[in-house]
């Protein structure tokens, strides 16, 4: 996927009581249309690791 | 200190009027299972022709139990806060923190309940084009 200039990169992070990574999720936002994509370019509404 | 450079003598940090015209206003959301005494976090690098105006921050649990927040850019921190259920950031319309680009905003949140609570997080701000 191309990363434009025009993207913010998201980085969703949950860890453990001991302070070990145990999820991540990256994504993107079009910051002109406000528009939230995944690694693969394609639309989500909400970034979630439940 | 002119807008956009962070004096780090004294961790300041620019802030600004929320009330631009003709920019673009976002709320995202983002939601993770936190196991006990773990942690949540969302970064956001900011591109680098643009701003990152931060409006409000909120997380909120299922349970009431004091949990923890805490918000940076880069490498400092600004804003700590213990919270019950929900934690809520709202920065005045003339003092909203701004993230310039190429930074990251970071928001950090930690679930001190015993047993693993699933927290939902958002954030608004705007983006504004240099």
């Amino acid at each position: 996927m191309k990363k434009s200039n025009e993207q913010a990169k998201h980085t969703l992070t949950v860890k453990d009581k001991k302070g070990k990574t145990t999820g991540k999720a990256v994504f993107y936002q079009d910051v002109k249309t406000g528009i939230l994509l995944n690694s693969k370019g394609k639309e989500v509404k909400e970034v979630s690791l439940t | 200190m002119s807008f956009g450079a962070p004096d780090w003598l004294a961790a300041r940090w620019p802030v600004r009027s929320t009330m631009g015209t003709n920019q673009a206003r976002y709320m995202i959301t983002a939601a993770g299972a936190i196991a006990a005494g773990g942690t949540g976090s969302l970064d956001i690098v900011v591109p680098v022709n643009y701003n990152l105006v931060v409006s409000a921050l909120t997380v909120a649990s299922p349970v009431s139990c004091i949990n923890y927040m805490y918000f940076q850019i880069d490498t400092v921190t600004f804003y700590h806060k213990y919270w019950d259920m929900n934690g809520d950031a709202f920065f005045p319309q003339d003092g909203a923190p701004t993230v310039p680009g190429g930074s990251t905003a970071t928001i950090v949140f930690q679930n001190n309940d015993t047993a693993v609570q699933t927290m939902r997080m958002s954030v608004t701000g705007t983006y504004e084009e240099i």
